[in-house]
Order: C-alpha cells, then sequence, then structure tokens
C-alpha cells in the first residue's frame, strides 16, 4: 500500500500549470521592475538636462546683443568697438565663473557717409561642458 | 494509482491519454503566453521613453524654472517701476535696501519657497569677480540657483553703488563714463521650507 505522500507525487500534476504560473509571474515582475527602474533613469536624465542644458545663459547673450549692442551702435557710433570689447570682456568672466566660455565678437561694421552705423555682425560663442553654441548673426540698424 | 480510486477529476493527471494531452496544451499554451508578454514588454522598451516625475530632480527643476521666471518677469529695463532688477540694483547701495524687489519676489514665488539674493560683478580696476548679497538668510546645502545676467550703464548707478566704474579708467579707455557698460549677474538662490 502506498503512503500518502507517494500518491500526491505521482498522481498530482497541478504542479506543471504552478511552475509555469510561477515563472511567468516572475518574468512579468521581473519586466515590470525593469520597466520601473528605466523611467525612474529616464526621468533622472531629462531632468539633469534640463539642470545642466544652457538654454537661458545662451538666451542671455542674445538679448545683450539685440539690446545693448543696438543701443551703443545707435548712441555711440564712434566709440562702438571700445564698448563691445569692454562688454565681451565683463561677460566672458561672468559666464567663467560657471566654468563656462562666453564671447561675443563683432565683425564687418557698416557705416554711411555720415558716419552711423547701418549693420554690423556678431558672432556669439558658448561653451561649456554640455554644449557648444556659435551663432552668426547680421544686425542691420 | 489506488486500487478502486475513481479517475481524478483534474484534467493534468496522467490517469488516462486524453488528460495527459490536455497538460501538454497547458504547458504549451503557457509557453506561448510567456512568449508573448515577453514581446510586448519588448517592444515596449523599445519604442517609448516614458519620462517619470519620479526623480527628485524634477522638483529641483521646477524650483529653478520658478526662479528663472520670477527674474524673467522682474527684468525690464524699459519699465520705470520701482521694483524692476535694473532698476532696484541701478538705487542699489550700502544705505538702500530694495524692499519692492524683494516684496515682488515674494509674491510671485511660492509659499513654500525660500530664497537669497546676490549680485555678481567683475571690479574692472581690479579685475577681479565679487559678490554683493542683499538677503542673508541661512539656507541648507541643498539649494538650486537661477541666474539672469542683466546689463546697466555706469550713467544708470547711483554715485556710491558697489558696481560703479571709475572714471579714470574709463579716462584711459578715453569714452564716456556714464555709458560704460556694467554687465552683473542676479543670482536668485532657492530653497523648500
Amino acid at each position: 500500500m502506498k503512503s500518502m505522500s507517494t500518491k500526491k507525487f505521482t498522481d498530482d500534476e497541478n504542479g506543471q500549470i504552478l511552475i509555469i504560473m510561477a515563472l511567468l509571474i516572475s518574468v512579468l515582475l521581473a519586466g515590470l521592475s525593469l520597466l520601473y527602474t528605466q523611467n525612474l533613469l529616464a526621468g533622472t536624465e531629462s531632468a539633469l538636462t534640463q539642470l545642466n542644458f544652457p538654454k537661458n545663459e545662451i538666451r542671455d547673450l542674445n538679448r545683450i546683443v539685440e539690446e545693448q549692442l543696438v543701443y551703443y551702435a545707435i548712441n555711440n557710433p564712434e566709440n562702438f568697438l571700445t564698448y563691445v570689447r569692454e562688454l565681451d570682456k565683463q561677460i566672458t568672466m561672468m559666464y567663467a565663473l560657471h566654468g563656462a566660455y562666453a564671447d561675443i565678437d563683432v565683425y564687418d561694421v557698416k557705416t554711411n557717409i555720415n558716419g552711423d552705423i547701418t549693420s554690423f555682425s556678431v558672432k556669439i560663442i558658448f561653451s561649456n561642458a554640455v554644449v557648444d553654441y556659435e551663432h552668426t548673426r547680421q544686425i542691420v540698424i | 494509482m489506488w486500487e478502486g480510486d475513481l479517475v481524478p477529476s483534474s484534467s493534468l493527471s496522467c490517469g488516462n491519454s486524453r488528460s495527459k494531452d490536455r497538460g501538454q496544451a497547458f504547458t504549451l499554451e503557457g509557453v506561448i503566453a510567456g512568449v508573448l508578454i515577453l514581446v510586448v514588454a519588448y517592444f515596449l522598451f523599445q519604442s517609448t521613453l516614458i519620462v517619470s516625475p519620479l526623480s527628485g530632480d524634477i522638483v529641483d527643476v521646477q524650483i529653478r524654472q520658478y526662479g528663472l521666471d520670477a527674474l524673467n518677469i522682474l527684468s525690464n529695463p524699459q519699465s520705470d517701476a520701482n521694483d524692476t532688477l535694473e532698476n532696484s540694483i541701478a538705487k542699489l547701495n550700502s544705505s538702500v535696501y530694495p524692499t519692492e524687489l524683494l516684496n515682488s519676489l515674494d509674491t510671485i514665488l511660492p509659499d513654500n519657497l525660500e530664497y537669497n539674493l546676490e549680485i555678481a560683478y567683475f571690479n574692472i580696476t581690479t579685475n577681479q569677480t565679487g559678490i554683493y548679497p542683499i538677503t542673508n538668510k541661512s539656507n541648507p546645502p541643498d539649494t538650486v540657483t537661477a541666474t539672469k545676467i542683466i546689463v546697466l550703464r555706469n550713467g544708470q548707478l547711483v554715485s556710491d553703488s558697489p558696481f560703479k566704474v571709475p572714471v579714470n579708467y574709463t579716462d584711459i579707455e578715453s569714452v564716456s563714463n556714464s555709458e560704460f557698460p556694467v554687465v552683473l549677474e542676479v543670482r536668485l538662490i532657492l530653497w523648500r521650507i
């Protein structure tokens, strides 16, 4: 006569289903945990990118060109390049405080017969550990 | 099997060949379902990038954005209002405190944020940078800084301004002292309370 435990081992084959379902659930859990981890990583990565990407610094440089350089070109055309040089010097120092390099180069200054500046070209350079930005614009007064 | 036992009702019982076949079918179903789930998971990972707000860094991004928005709102060189960055900083000296600017900052920023405001400047005569603190609250180590570069002209600054460019420097350059540019960096240091 067989014992009860022997009977269970030989006759009860629900174990197959249990093992397969356990396998499926563990694969599912592993997949979900992977998805969760990816999610966290993507969140962290995108947050760091937003924190580090210097869009405001670049925007400030463009704003200075549009406002200040145009102001000096209109109001002080005879000393325009001197003011631009001083402005550039201070901007470079300010950005260096954050480990970045910024530069505003003005060239190709065109004047009319009265000595008024009619247009100039400006190269805006910004560089840090994340971004190398270079943009050339022509400003027409 | 014990003598006299009935055929078990379990579909997976190996009591007869039909039950055996059904067990194999279940196994096959399980394998197919598993493969299906894996394929779906694979395509999910390959095709989508879900940006989650779960990371604590997102909070820093939001705080910084609050700061940048506040500085952008308050920066208005064309305005005569007393609470703009340009006008407040132009009038700044050892005895003048930019109360209106700070009141506006208090209004703009959410109640759960505290801040310090300071100005970074370049001392053109010593060729060194300096920091001029406007508020000096004690802050925790995890702060977020929003910055904005503003440009004033020397003539806009009050006579005893800490950012004033001396006349003897502009004389060397042979340019108007009042028109000389002064580049300042406004730093808004934020933290949660």
